[in-house]
Protein backbone atom coordinates (compact mmCIF):
# COMPACT_ATOMS: atom_id res chain seq x y z
CA UNK A 1 0.00 0.00 0.00
CA UNK A 2 2.73 2.25 1.29
CA UNK A 3 3.92 2.28 -2.14
CA UNK A 4 1.40 2.01 -4.43
CA UNK A 5 1.85 5.50 -5.76
CA UNK A 6 5.78 4.66 -7.02
CA UNK A 7 3.93 1.95 -8.86
CA UNK A 8 1.86 4.26 -10.51
CA UNK A 9 2.48 4.98 -14.33
CA UNK A 10 3.43 8.40 -14.77
CA UNK A 11 5.11 8.63 -11.11
CA UNK A 12 8.37 9.85 -11.26
CA UNK A 13 8.53 12.60 -13.83
CA UNK A 14 9.07 15.64 -11.94
CA UNK A 15 6.87 18.21 -14.03
CA UNK A 16 4.01 18.55 -15.81
CA UNK A 17 4.14 15.72 -18.17
CA UNK A 18 1.05 13.67 -18.62
CA UNK A 19 -0.20 11.33 -16.19
CA UNK A 20 -3.10 10.09 -17.13
CA UNK A 21 -3.26 8.03 -13.83
CA UNK A 22 -3.86 10.45 -11.83
CA UNK A 23 -5.98 12.45 -14.10
CA UNK A 24 -8.05 9.45 -13.91
CA UNK A 25 -8.35 9.13 -10.41
CA UNK A 26 -8.88 12.83 -9.98
CA UNK A 27 -11.64 12.58 -12.70
CA UNK A 28 -12.96 9.52 -10.54
CA UNK A 29 -13.15 11.37 -7.57
CA UNK A 30 -14.69 14.14 -8.98
CA UNK A 31 -18.10 12.28 -8.62
CA UNK A 32 -17.45 10.77 -5.09
CA UNK A 33 -16.98 14.17 -3.00
CA UNK A 34 -19.54 14.54 -0.17
CA UNK A 35 -20.89 18.40 -0.97
CA UNK A 36 -23.16 19.80 1.89
CA UNK A 37 -26.44 20.13 0.76
CA UNK A 38 -27.12 23.47 -0.42
CA UNK A 39 -30.38 25.23 0.46
CA UNK A 40 -32.35 27.02 -2.29
CA UNK A 41 -30.57 30.52 -2.82
CA UNK A 42 -32.91 32.14 -5.30
CA UNK A 43 -35.47 32.91 -2.33
CA UNK A 44 -32.83 34.96 -0.18
CA UNK A 45 -31.09 36.62 -3.37
CA UNK A 46 -34.43 37.45 -5.12
CA UNK A 47 -35.38 38.66 -1.58
CA UNK A 48 -32.65 40.95 -1.11
CA UNK A 49 -32.67 42.11 -5.03
CA UNK A 50 -36.27 43.34 -4.40
CA UNK A 51 -35.52 45.32 -1.17
CA UNK A 52 -32.19 46.92 -2.96
CA UNK A 53 -33.29 49.86 -5.42
CA UNK A 54 -33.81 48.94 -8.50
CA UNK A 55 -30.97 47.26 -10.77
CA UNK A 56 -30.05 50.50 -12.79
CA UNK A 57 -26.31 50.94 -13.36
CA UNK A 58 -26.97 54.17 -10.83
CA UNK A 59 -28.63 52.40 -7.87
CA UNK A 60 -27.29 52.93 -4.47
CA UNK A 61 -26.13 49.40 -4.39
CA UNK A 62 -24.86 49.29 -7.50
CA UNK A 63 -22.83 52.25 -7.02
CA UNK A 64 -21.40 51.07 -3.81
CA UNK A 65 -20.25 48.02 -5.03
CA UNK A 66 -18.36 49.94 -8.32
CA UNK A 67 -17.08 52.46 -6.08
CA UNK A 68 -16.09 50.16 -3.41
CA UNK A 69 -14.47 47.67 -6.14
CA UNK A 70 -12.82 50.52 -7.93
CA UNK A 71 -11.55 51.94 -4.62
CA UNK A 72 -10.64 48.70 -3.42
CA UNK A 73 -6.86 48.83 -3.50
CA UNK A 74 -6.92 52.72 -2.49
CA UNK A 75 -9.12 51.88 -0.02
CA UNK A 76 -8.56 48.84 2.03
CA UNK A 77 -4.46 49.91 3.50
CA UNK A 78 -5.59 53.41 4.05
CA UNK A 79 -9.00 52.69 6.39
CA UNK A 80 -7.43 52.52 9.51
CA UNK A 81 -4.95 54.57 9.48
CA UNK A 82 -8.09 57.21 8.03
CA UNK A 83 -10.09 56.13 11.07
CA UNK A 84 -7.44 56.31 13.44
CA UNK A 85 -6.80 59.72 12.82
CA UNK A 86 -9.91 61.15 12.72
CA UNK A 87 -10.43 60.04 16.14
CA UNK A 88 -7.16 62.28 17.17
CA UNK A 89 -8.53 64.76 15.22
CA UNK A 90 -11.02 64.91 17.28
CA UNK A 91 -9.45 64.15 20.56
CA UNK A 92 -6.93 67.12 19.73
CA UNK A 93 -10.27 69.33 19.01
CA UNK A 94 -11.53 68.79 22.17
CA UNK A 95 -8.59 69.00 24.01
CA UNK A 96 -8.51 72.73 22.66
CA UNK A 97 -12.00 73.55 23.38
CA UNK A 98 -11.35 72.11 26.56
CA UNK A 99 -13.17 75.05 28.92
CA UNK A 100 -16.61 75.29 26.49
CA UNK A 101 -18.81 72.27 26.85
CA UNK A 102 -21.05 73.52 24.60
CA UNK A 103 -18.59 74.45 21.73
CA UNK A 104 -16.74 70.79 22.69
CA UNK A 105 -20.31 69.24 21.96
CA UNK A 106 -20.08 70.89 18.98
CA UNK A 107 -17.26 69.58 17.39
CA UNK A 108 -17.92 65.97 18.48
CA UNK A 109 -17.90 63.79 15.10
CA UNK A 110 -19.22 60.69 14.93
CA UNK A 111 -17.91 57.12 13.03
CA UNK A 112 -19.50 53.98 12.40
CA UNK A 113 -20.52 51.26 10.82
CA UNK A 114 -23.45 50.73 8.44
CA UNK A 115 -26.50 50.92 10.84
CA UNK A 116 -24.58 52.19 13.76
CA UNK A 117 -23.86 55.74 14.62
CA UNK A 118 -20.61 56.08 17.53
CA UNK A 119 -21.12 59.58 18.82
CA UNK A 120 -18.43 60.89 21.00
CA UNK A 121 -19.48 62.99 24.27
CA UNK A 122 -17.48 65.10 26.60
CA UNK A 123 -18.49 62.82 29.79
CA UNK A 124 -20.06 59.32 30.35
CA UNK A 125 -23.60 58.99 31.16
CA UNK A 126 -23.65 57.63 34.78
CA UNK A 127 -27.49 58.53 35.07
CA UNK A 128 -28.51 55.38 33.49
CA UNK A 129 -29.77 52.36 35.03
CA UNK A 130 -27.69 49.28 34.80
CA UNK A 131 -29.03 46.11 33.14
CA UNK A 132 -32.52 47.66 32.26
CA UNK A 133 -33.70 48.49 29.21
CA UNK A 134 -32.13 45.22 27.34
CA UNK A 135 -35.19 44.81 25.55
CA UNK A 136 -34.22 42.12 22.83
CA UNK A 137 -37.61 41.79 21.28
CA UNK A 138 -39.46 38.60 21.73
CA UNK A 139 -38.07 35.10 22.31
CA UNK A 140 -37.66 32.75 19.66
CA UNK A 141 -35.99 29.71 18.86
CA UNK A 142 -33.08 29.79 16.38
CA UNK A 143 -34.86 27.96 13.56
CA UNK A 144 -38.12 30.82 14.80
CA UNK A 145 -35.95 33.77 14.14
CA UNK A 146 -34.08 32.43 11.23
CA UNK A 147 -37.74 32.02 9.31
CA UNK A 148 -38.31 35.34 10.17
CA UNK A 149 -35.28 37.26 9.00
CA UNK A 150 -34.21 37.55 5.51
CA UNK A 151 -30.56 36.83 6.68
CA UNK A 152 -28.57 34.21 7.25
CA UNK A 153 -28.36 34.17 11.14
CA UNK A 154 -24.81 33.96 11.91
CA UNK A 155 -23.83 32.11 14.78
CA UNK A 156 -19.99 31.54 17.11
CA UNK A 157 -18.39 28.52 16.69
CA UNK A 158 -16.11 28.50 19.73
CA UNK A 159 -16.20 25.35 20.94
CA UNK A 160 -16.08 26.41 24.60
CA UNK A 161 -19.31 28.87 23.97
CA UNK A 162 -21.93 26.50 22.45
CA UNK A 163 -25.53 27.68 21.25
CA UNK A 164 -26.92 30.45 23.21
CA UNK A 165 -29.36 30.11 25.76
CA UNK A 166 -32.01 32.04 24.25
CA UNK A 167 -32.81 33.71 21.10
CA UNK A 168 -34.32 37.03 20.68
CA UNK A 169 -35.78 38.70 17.60
CA UNK A 170 -36.27 42.52 17.98
CA UNK A 171 -38.62 43.14 14.62
CA UNK A 172 -39.73 46.76 13.37
CA UNK A 173 -36.30 48.92 12.57
CA UNK A 174 -34.66 46.88 9.21
CA UNK A 175 -35.09 43.42 8.55
CA UNK A 176 -35.06 42.80 12.15
CA UNK A 177 -32.42 42.36 14.89
CA UNK A 178 -31.19 39.33 16.31
CA UNK A 179 -29.78 38.84 19.55
CA UNK A 180 -28.15 35.35 20.99
CA UNK A 181 -27.70 35.30 24.47
CA UNK A 182 -25.50 33.60 26.71
CA UNK A 183 -25.88 33.36 30.63
CA UNK A 184 -22.89 33.89 32.73
CA UNK A 185 -21.27 30.89 33.91
CA UNK A 186 -18.08 29.52 34.67
CA UNK A 187 -15.60 31.00 31.96
CA UNK A 188 -17.96 33.81 31.27
CA UNK A 189 -18.39 36.37 33.71
CA UNK A 190 -21.25 38.31 34.25
CA UNK A 191 -20.88 41.80 32.42
CA UNK A 192 -22.32 44.69 34.79
CA UNK A 193 -24.18 46.03 32.34
CA UNK A 194 -25.83 43.76 30.54
CA UNK A 195 -26.23 40.98 33.88
CA UNK A 196 -25.45 38.07 31.29
CA UNK A 197 -22.71 36.92 30.34
CA UNK A 198 -22.74 37.43 26.35
CA UNK A 199 -24.73 39.10 23.96
CA UNK A 200 -24.17 38.77 20.21
CA UNK A 201 -26.78 40.89 17.94
CA UNK A 202 -26.67 41.06 14.44
CA UNK A 203 -29.34 42.61 11.87
CA UNK A 204 -28.90 43.88 8.34
CA UNK A 205 -28.88 48.11 8.09
CA UNK A 206 -29.02 49.90 5.13
CA UNK A 207 -27.50 53.19 5.64
CA UNK A 208 -29.53 55.06 8.11
CA UNK A 209 -27.84 54.58 11.96
CA UNK A 210 -30.14 53.37 13.75
CA UNK A 211 -28.15 51.94 16.30
CA UNK A 212 -26.38 54.75 18.29
CA UNK A 213 -23.75 54.38 20.67
CA UNK A 214 -22.70 57.79 22.51
CA UNK A 215 -18.83 57.33 23.56
CA UNK A 216 -17.06 59.13 26.26
CA UNK A 217 -13.45 60.98 24.87
CA UNK A 218 -11.95 60.80 28.39
CA UNK A 219 -12.91 56.94 29.77
CA UNK A 220 -13.56 55.05 26.86
CA UNK A 221 -11.38 53.84 23.77
CA UNK A 222 -12.53 53.01 20.28
CA UNK A 223 -9.88 51.10 18.38
CA UNK A 224 -10.42 50.20 14.74
CA UNK A 225 -9.96 46.34 14.17
CA UNK A 226 -11.02 44.02 11.48
CA UNK A 227 -13.01 40.96 12.06
CA UNK A 228 -13.52 38.22 9.03
CA UNK A 229 -12.64 40.68 6.09
CA UNK A 230 -14.85 43.18 7.33
CA UNK A 231 -14.37 46.37 9.31
CA UNK A 232 -14.97 46.76 13.17
CA UNK A 233 -14.32 48.62 16.18
CA UNK A 234 -13.53 47.61 19.75
CA UNK A 235 -15.10 50.03 22.22
CA UNK A 236 -13.46 49.57 25.88
CA UNK A 237 -13.38 51.05 29.16
CA UNK A 238 -15.67 53.07 31.19
CA UNK A 239 -19.26 52.05 30.10
CA UNK A 240 -20.66 53.62 26.81
CA UNK A 241 -24.10 54.99 26.21
CA UNK A 242 -26.35 52.88 23.36
CA UNK A 243 -30.10 53.29 22.48
CA UNK A 244 -31.71 52.89 19.07
CA UNK A 245 -34.09 55.26 17.33
CA UNK A 246 -36.71 54.34 14.94
CA UNK A 247 -37.50 54.31 11.06
CA UNK A 248 -38.23 57.88 11.29
CA UNK A 249 -35.48 58.72 13.43
CA UNK A 250 -36.56 59.44 16.39
CA UNK A 251 -34.65 58.22 19.83
CA UNK A 252 -36.66 55.00 21.59
CA UNK A 253 -36.30 55.79 25.26
CA UNK A 254 -37.08 52.59 26.46
CA UNK A 255 -33.76 51.41 24.84
CA UNK A 256 -31.32 53.71 25.93
CA UNK A 257 -29.03 51.52 28.73
CA UNK A 258 -25.50 51.33 29.33
CA UNK A 259 -23.17 48.81 27.23
CA UNK A 260 -19.53 47.37 28.59
CA UNK A 261 -17.00 46.41 26.34
CA UNK A 262 -18.18 45.95 22.93
CA UNK A 263 -16.68 44.73 19.54
CA UNK A 264 -18.66 45.75 16.67
CA UNK A 265 -18.13 44.87 13.12
CA UNK A 266 -19.06 44.39 9.35
CA UNK A 267 -19.35 40.83 8.44
CA UNK A 268 -21.12 40.45 4.52
CA UNK A 269 -23.80 42.50 4.44
CA UNK A 270 -24.59 41.82 8.48
CA UNK A 271 -23.71 44.53 10.94
CA UNK A 272 -22.86 41.90 14.30
CA UNK A 273 -21.88 43.15 17.75
CA UNK A 274 -20.86 41.13 20.60
CA UNK A 275 -20.71 42.66 24.27
CA UNK A 276 -19.93 41.16 27.55
CA UNK A 277 -16.74 41.29 30.09
CA UNK A 278 -14.68 40.06 27.55
CA UNK A 279 -10.64 41.41 26.78
CA UNK A 280 -10.30 42.77 23.15
CA UNK A 281 -8.51 39.04 22.70
CA UNK A 282 -11.29 37.03 23.94
CA UNK A 283 -13.86 39.13 21.50
CA UNK A 284 -11.77 38.60 18.64
CA UNK A 285 -10.86 35.27 19.09
CA UNK A 286 -15.13 34.66 19.70
CA UNK A 287 -15.72 36.85 16.54
CA UNK A 288 -13.57 34.93 14.45
CA UNK A 289 -15.66 31.86 14.72
CA UNK A 290 -18.78 33.89 13.71
CA UNK A 291 -20.03 32.11 10.31
CA UNK B 1 -25.59 22.18 -13.38
CA UNK B 2 -26.59 24.90 -15.93
CA UNK B 3 -28.58 25.81 -18.93
CA UNK B 4 -28.38 25.96 -22.55
CA UNK B 5 -26.71 28.73 -23.41
CA UNK B 6 -29.86 30.12 -25.40
CA UNK B 7 -31.97 29.97 -22.33
CA UNK B 8 -28.99 31.70 -20.38
CA UNK B 9 -28.88 34.38 -22.35
CA UNK B 10 -32.66 35.22 -22.52
CA UNK B 11 -32.45 35.07 -18.88
CA UNK B 12 -29.36 37.13 -18.40
CA UNK B 13 -31.28 39.63 -20.36
CA UNK B 14 -34.14 39.75 -18.94
CA UNK B 15 -32.76 39.97 -15.46
CA UNK B 16 -30.58 42.70 -17.14
CA UNK B 17 -33.52 44.61 -17.36
CA UNK B 18 -34.36 44.26 -14.07
CA UNK B 19 -36.65 41.21 -13.70
CA UNK B 20 -35.87 39.69 -10.57
CA UNK B 21 -38.03 36.48 -11.29
CA UNK B 22 -35.77 35.47 -14.06
CA UNK B 23 -32.66 36.41 -12.67
CA UNK B 24 -33.88 33.35 -9.84
CA UNK B 25 -34.32 30.95 -12.08
CA UNK B 26 -30.08 31.80 -12.95
CA UNK B 27 -29.79 31.27 -9.32
CA UNK B 28 -31.65 28.12 -9.70
CA UNK B 29 -29.71 26.41 -12.24
CA UNK B 30 -26.41 27.29 -11.14
CA UNK B 31 -26.33 27.43 -7.55
CA UNK B 32 -24.97 23.99 -7.38
CA UNK B 33 -22.38 24.75 -9.37
CA UNK B 34 -21.63 27.86 -7.60
CA UNK B 35 -21.82 26.45 -3.85
CA UNK B 36 -19.23 23.41 -5.11
CA UNK B 37 -16.82 26.20 -6.41
CA UNK B 38 -16.92 28.14 -3.11
CA UNK B 39 -16.96 24.81 -1.08
CA UNK B 40 -13.79 23.21 -2.94
CA UNK B 41 -12.39 26.73 -1.90
CA UNK B 42 -13.00 27.57 1.52
CA UNK B 43 -13.57 23.66 2.64
CA UNK B 44 -16.63 24.99 5.01
CA UNK B 45 -20.45 24.61 4.54
CA UNK B 46 -21.35 27.58 5.98
CA UNK B 47 -18.55 30.04 4.22
CA UNK B 48 -19.30 28.41 0.76
CA UNK B 49 -23.20 29.13 1.25
CA UNK B 50 -22.75 32.93 1.94
CA UNK B 51 -19.70 33.50 -0.55
CA UNK B 52 -22.09 31.83 -3.25
CA UNK B 53 -25.20 33.86 -1.92
CA UNK B 54 -23.36 36.67 -1.81
CA UNK B 55 -21.38 36.34 -5.22
CA UNK B 56 -25.12 35.54 -6.69
CA UNK B 57 -26.08 39.33 -5.29
CA UNK B 58 -23.11 41.06 -6.69
CA UNK B 59 -23.15 39.16 -10.24
CA UNK B 60 -26.72 40.75 -10.30
CA UNK B 61 -25.59 44.43 -10.06
CA UNK B 62 -22.43 43.39 -12.12
CA UNK B 63 -24.93 42.36 -15.41
CA UNK B 64 -24.67 45.77 -17.23
CA UNK B 65 -20.59 44.76 -17.76
CA UNK B 66 -21.49 40.83 -18.82
CA UNK B 67 -20.78 40.64 -22.67
CA UNK B 68 -24.34 39.94 -24.27
CA UNK B 69 -23.70 36.19 -25.77
CA UNK B 70 -21.19 35.46 -23.63
CA UNK B 71 -20.74 31.96 -21.47
CA UNK B 72 -22.88 33.21 -17.93
CA UNK B 73 -21.18 29.98 -16.13
CA UNK B 74 -17.90 30.52 -16.13
CA UNK B 75 -18.64 34.68 -15.84
CA UNK B 76 -20.43 33.83 -12.71
CA UNK B 77 -17.75 31.28 -11.39
CA UNK B 78 -15.24 34.11 -11.24
CA UNK B 79 -17.19 36.19 -9.23
CA UNK B 80 -18.25 32.94 -6.71
CA UNK B 81 -14.27 32.38 -6.82
CA UNK B 82 -13.29 35.86 -5.86
CA UNK B 83 -15.66 35.83 -2.94
CA UNK B 84 -14.79 32.06 -1.51
CA UNK B 85 -11.41 33.28 -1.82
CA UNK B 86 -11.59 36.53 0.38
CA UNK B 87 -13.72 34.63 2.70
CA UNK B 88 -11.22 32.09 3.17
CA UNK B 89 -8.37 34.48 3.29
CA UNK B 90 -10.20 36.20 6.34
CA UNK B 91 -12.03 32.95 8.12
CA UNK B 92 -8.47 30.36 7.70
CA UNK B 93 -10.77 27.60 8.68
CA UNK B 94 -9.21 24.16 7.94
CA UNK B 95 -10.22 22.23 4.53
CA UNK B 96 -12.40 19.50 4.77
CA UNK B 97 -13.14 18.29 1.61
CA UNK B 98 -13.97 14.40 1.90
CA UNK B 99 -15.36 11.69 -0.32
CA UNK B 100 -19.14 10.68 0.50
CA UNK B 101 -19.85 7.74 3.22
CA UNK B 102 -20.45 4.17 1.83
CA UNK B 103 -18.79 4.80 -1.79
CA UNK B 104 -17.49 1.54 -2.21
CA UNK B 105 -17.33 1.32 -5.96
CA UNK B 106 -17.78 3.05 -9.08
CA UNK B 107 -21.13 2.92 -11.37
CA UNK B 108 -18.78 1.34 -13.69
CA UNK B 109 -17.64 -1.66 -12.22
CA UNK B 110 -13.80 -0.89 -12.83
CA UNK B 111 -13.45 -2.48 -9.92
CA UNK B 112 -11.78 -6.40 -10.40
CA UNK B 113 -11.45 -7.88 -6.67
CA UNK B 114 -12.01 -6.70 -2.89
CA UNK B 115 -8.44 -5.85 -2.46
CA UNK B 116 -8.65 -4.01 -5.94
CA UNK B 117 -11.23 -2.02 -4.12
CA UNK B 118 -9.83 -1.33 -1.06
CA UNK B 119 -6.55 -0.42 -3.08
CA UNK B 120 -8.40 2.24 -5.39
CA UNK B 121 -10.66 3.64 -2.14
CA UNK B 122 -6.88 4.37 -0.47
CA UNK B 123 -6.10 6.12 -3.38
CA UNK B 124 -9.14 8.49 -3.38
CA UNK B 125 -8.95 8.91 0.12
CA UNK B 126 -5.01 9.69 -0.27
CA UNK B 127 -6.37 12.08 -3.27
CA UNK B 128 -8.58 14.19 -1.41
CA UNK B 129 -6.70 14.37 1.58
CA UNK B 130 -3.63 15.63 -0.93
CA UNK B 131 -6.16 17.87 -2.62
CA UNK B 132 -7.06 19.42 0.73
CA UNK B 133 -3.35 20.48 0.95
CA UNK B 134 -3.02 21.82 -1.83
CA UNK B 135 -3.42 26.46 -2.28
CA UNK B 136 -7.17 27.04 -2.86
CA UNK B 137 -5.88 28.32 -6.34
CA UNK B 138 -4.70 25.33 -7.18
CA UNK B 139 -7.73 22.84 -6.20
CA UNK B 140 -10.04 25.13 -7.95
CA UNK B 141 -8.06 24.85 -11.57
CA UNK B 142 -8.32 21.29 -10.85
CA UNK B 143 -12.23 21.27 -9.45
CA UNK B 144 -12.79 23.13 -12.40
CA UNK B 145 -10.92 20.49 -15.06
CA UNK B 146 -11.58 17.67 -14.44
CA UNK B 147 -14.91 18.37 -11.36
CA UNK B 148 -17.02 20.32 -13.00
CA UNK B 149 -15.57 20.03 -16.41
CA UNK B 150 -15.35 23.27 -17.80
CA UNK B 151 -13.64 23.67 -21.17
CA UNK B 152 -10.63 24.94 -22.06
CA UNK B 153 -11.91 28.14 -23.09
CA UNK B 154 -14.39 28.59 -20.23
CA UNK B 155 -11.80 27.57 -17.80
CA UNK B 156 -9.65 30.99 -19.41
CA UNK B 157 -12.81 33.10 -18.45
CA UNK B 158 -13.54 31.97 -15.28
CA UNK B 159 -9.90 32.05 -14.03
CA UNK B 160 -9.53 35.41 -15.67
CA UNK B 161 -6.24 34.46 -17.46
CA UNK B 162 -5.60 34.06 -21.08
CA UNK B 163 -6.52 30.16 -22.79
CA UNK B 164 -2.73 29.76 -23.42
CA UNK B 165 -2.02 29.97 -19.63
CA UNK B 166 -5.22 27.61 -18.64
CA UNK B 167 -2.74 24.25 -20.08
CA UNK B 168 0.12 25.32 -17.92
CA UNK B 169 -1.71 26.39 -14.60
CA UNK B 170 -3.51 23.09 -14.56
CA UNK B 171 -0.51 21.23 -15.15
CA UNK B 172 1.58 23.09 -12.16
CA UNK B 173 -1.89 22.22 -10.19
CA UNK B 174 -1.25 18.70 -10.99
CA UNK B 175 2.37 18.60 -10.16
CA UNK B 176 2.12 20.05 -7.02
CA UNK B 177 -1.02 17.41 -6.08
CA UNK B 178 1.26 14.48 -7.17
CA UNK B 179 4.16 15.99 -4.91
CA UNK B 180 1.60 16.10 -1.89
CA UNK B 181 0.54 12.46 -2.20
CA UNK B 182 4.23 11.16 -2.21
CA UNK B 183 7.39 13.47 -2.25
CA UNK B 184 10.21 11.68 -3.97
CA UNK B 185 12.33 8.85 -1.92
CA UNK B 186 9.28 8.64 0.42
CA UNK B 187 6.80 6.33 0.88
CA UNK B 188 3.37 7.46 0.32
CA UNK B 189 2.61 6.29 3.92
CA UNK B 190 4.90 9.41 5.17
CA UNK B 191 2.18 11.79 3.48
CA UNK B 192 0.07 13.10 5.80
CA UNK B 193 -3.04 11.68 5.06
CA UNK B 194 -5.83 12.19 7.41
CA UNK B 195 -7.48 15.28 7.77
CA UNK B 196 -6.22 18.65 6.34
CA UNK B 197 -3.03 20.08 6.72
CA UNK B 198 -4.06 23.16 5.16
CA UNK B 199 -4.25 26.30 7.68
Amino acid sequence: MADRWLRLPGRGSRGMEPDPALERLVAEVGSLVDYPAVPDLSGVVGRRLRQAPTPSRWSPESLRLRLRGALRPVLQPVWQPVAVALIVLIVVLSGTLAFSPTARRAVAGWLGLRGVRIEFTPTPSATLPLGTGLNLGERLTLAEAQARVPFRIVVPHAPDLGPPDAVYLRSGNFAGQVTLLWHARPGLPRARETGEGLLLTEFRASVDAAFIKKISFEATTLEAVRVNGGNGFWIAGAPHEVSFVNENGQLLPDTVRLAGNVLLWEQGDLTVRIEGKLTKDQALRIARTVG
Amino acid sequence: MGGRPLEDEELVERARNGDVTAYEQLVRMYQDVAARTAYVITGGAADAQDAAQEAFVKAYYSLSRFRAGAAFRPWLLRIVANEAINRRRSTRRQVGLALRAAEGRLQDDAVPSPEGAALAQDDRRRLVAAMNRLRPEDRLVIAYRYWFELSEAEMAEALGCARGTVKSRLSRALGRLREVMAPAGLGGDRVGLEGAADG
